[in-house]
């Protein structure tokens, strides 16, 4: 038997029908990979939107009784907020990190905290409360140690106790720019306890000292 | 969605892993008959069966028995026993087969399995030359089996590779199993669109004039079965692959031994991958636009599909939230996607092997874990490449 050389082809006809069944494969995918991302923005935006009517609630109750006969009942749902708040921050935070995060659901997300923070003063005012707040103001593209005070600020919070809220200066949202004129914030990380500005980075024995003392 | 490059990259790569699965589901839908048909050539050649041997007094003699068995004139084959420096018993076993189609040749040890190979074409004189490993026994009919896809254009054959068959395989061992079925499909898929890439060292036969044409095993290679294929596609002749035509090997049955072969077959493979990249351009046809462009970049993918599959996982994994959901981006949707489209790649592999021994968990153990145990081989075999270490047969 005869050794010949074979014919060389190439089968554009087989890539090109690939190519076309794989973009529709690849579209499906990123369709119901965005469309999961989409649902967990708007869920996440659901949750906001339910605890701000919590705190409008609540203010609309302090509007109608300024006496401290609802005050038990404030300090309790104020506390239940809390962990409600602080782990939607976390899973928003989570998203941010990993894969960005809709600014406008950060924008929604701030302008619950200053509610949450206006609020909590109002009961601490009114009802003797010694909840401390602490206000964190930080930029997510200019700031090296911001990661690094942010940790400090957690275990601070989880010995303390204490309210700790946290505005990222990059997020375009007038109520936490008008906050930060309040407190003439001007460099990050900037933190605010109990209406005091704080100068420079702290570390959480430090800021527990501080909320203690 | 974060648009960086770097992620630009990875959709890319994704892309490309899907394509590529595509268009392997997309030759078998084409050819569904024609891969599953025997050869059909009535072709009867001289043959010489080359048997390369280092220190296999232990299943050399079943080799032979095999050998001896197979139905094939006897005055048309002979049977040429390389014995390669072997310091146990390899020669006396050998010895002891009295049949004349029996020839044993004895050659001090250069250190590469290429050497002994060409020892023996050197001393062979059939038509059709046939290499064969020395720990691998072959079904009776794989001879006529292989010899049936010769045409003129056709300058060699390769075998259906089975890991031998016994009842006590341990894990390593079945996943290997499933492996070597998937590869007989597999390189059955690349023949359609004559993209086949290695001749495999333990049964495939090659026209003696193709060796004259363009020269016998390289001695500097670790992948000499690889690298003749290569060099057989570079000089434009075809390859056919035989589903058929069984031969029955041994696999490493532990780790240790598992990871040594990997990374020679890894090393070997990128060496010969550099060595012929000359081969990506359209005038090879299939070959050099596919199989060779793919062959070079599925280093990479590799290691993308692994790395995007365990990122996911362990985001999943380390969601404390309760809300696996908030970790899932369009990517891990797309790995999903081809980790299905390869399970049931694999799933069709063994129905048209007519495979009905391998069990559900073996087979998603193999596209799932398995994958991982070829990347990490893969990495080490990288670094070892890129250090220089000295690789040894």
């Amino acid at each position: 038997m005869e050794l010949q050389k074979t014919k060389r082809e190439i089968s554009w006809k087989l890539y090109t029908a690939a190519f076309i069944i794989s973009a529709i494969i690849f579209g499906i995918g990123m369709w119901t990979g965005l469309q999961i991302e989409k649902s967990v923005t708007e869920e996440l935006s659901a949750t906001v939107n339910k605890i701000d009517q919590q705190w409008i609630s609540l203010e609309t109750l302090m509007l109608m009784d300024s006496s401290p006969a609802f005050c038990d009942y404030l300090t309790q749902e104020m506390g239940s907020f809390d962990s409600e708040t602080f782990t939607l921050g976390q899973r928003i935070g989570y998203m941010e990190e990993r894969k960005g995060v809709d600014p406008s659901l950060k924008s929604e997300y701030m302008s619950l905290e200053v509610r949450d923070y206006l609020v909590a003063n109002k009961i601490n005012e009114r009802c003797g409360a010694n909840t401390s707040l602490v206000l964190y103001f930080v930029s997510s593209s200019n700031c090296s140690s911001c990661k690094e005070q942010g940790a400090q600020l957690t275990a601070a919070r989880e010995r303390t106790g204490a309210r700790v809220y946290t505005f990222d200066m990059d997020v375009k949202n007038g109520m936490v720019s008008a906050l930060a004129g309040v407190f003439k914030i001007g460099s990050y990380p900037s933190i605010v306890i109990d209406s005091e500005k704080q100068a420079g980075r702290m570390t959480a024995d430090q800021i527990v000292s501080r909320i203690n003392g | 969605m974060i648009l960086e490059p770097l992620r630009i990259a990875e959709y890319a790569m994704m892309f490309s892993v899907l394509f590529f699965t595509v268009v392997m589901l997309l030759i078998y839908l084409r050819n569904r008959e024609r891969i599953t048909r025997s050869g059909q050539k009535k072709y009867e050649p001289t043959v010489s069966v080359v048997i390369p041997a280092y220190n296999e007094e232990e299943t050399v003699g079943k080799t032979l028995e095999s050998l001896l068995e197979v139905d094939y004139p006897k005055d048309k084959i002979e049977i040429l026993v390389v014995d390669d420096g072997s310091t146990d018993k390899t020669a006396a076993v050998v010895r002891s087969f009295k049949d004349k189609r029996v020839v044993l040749l004895q050659k001090k040890n250069e250190g590469n399995k290429a050497f002994a190979n060409n020892h023996g074409i050197r001393h062979s004189k059939g038509e059709v030359i046939i290499t064969l490993d020395a720990d691998s026994w072959v079904a009776k009919d794989a001879i006529r089996k292989l010899l049936a896809y010769f045409d003129t254009d056709v300058a060699a054959v390769t075998s259906a590779v089975k890991v031998r068959e016994k009842d006590d395989l341990n894990f390593i061992e079945k996943l290997q199993r499933v492996e070597y079925l998937f590869t007989i499909f597999n390189r059955r898929l690349f023949a359609m669109i004559n993209g086949v890439y290695v001749t495999p060292g333990p049964l495939s036969a090659f026209r003696r004039k193709v060796f004259d044409e363009v020269g016998l095993f390289d001695t500097n290679t670790i992948m000499e079965d690889q690298e003749i294929a290569l060099r057989i596609q570079s000089a434009n002749y075809r390859i056919e692959s035989c589903m058929d035509a069984v031969v029955y090997t041994s696999v490493p049955r532990d780790f240790d031994a598992l990871m040594k072969q990997r990374i020679r077959w890894n090393r070997g493979g990128m060496q010969n991958a550099m060595k012929y990249a000359f081969m990506v351009n359209p005038k090879y046809g299939d070959f050099g636009m596919f199989v060779m462009t793919y062959s070079i970049a599925s280093i990479l993918l590799l290691l993308l599909v692994s790395t995007v599959v365990a990122v996911a996982m362990t985001k999943i994994a380390e969601t404390a939230y309760n809300d696996p959901l908030l970790a899932i981006e369009p990517i891990h949707v797309l790995s999903f996607i081809v980790l299905l489209l390869t399970i049931g790649w694999t799933v069709i592999a063994l129905r048209e092997i007519n495979d009905k021994k391998t069990k559900k968990r073996i087979v998603l153990a193999y596209t799932i874990l398995y994958c991982y145990l070829i990347t990490l081989f893969m990495f080490i075999a990288i670094f070892k490449e890129l250090k220089g270490e000295k690789q040894v047969w």
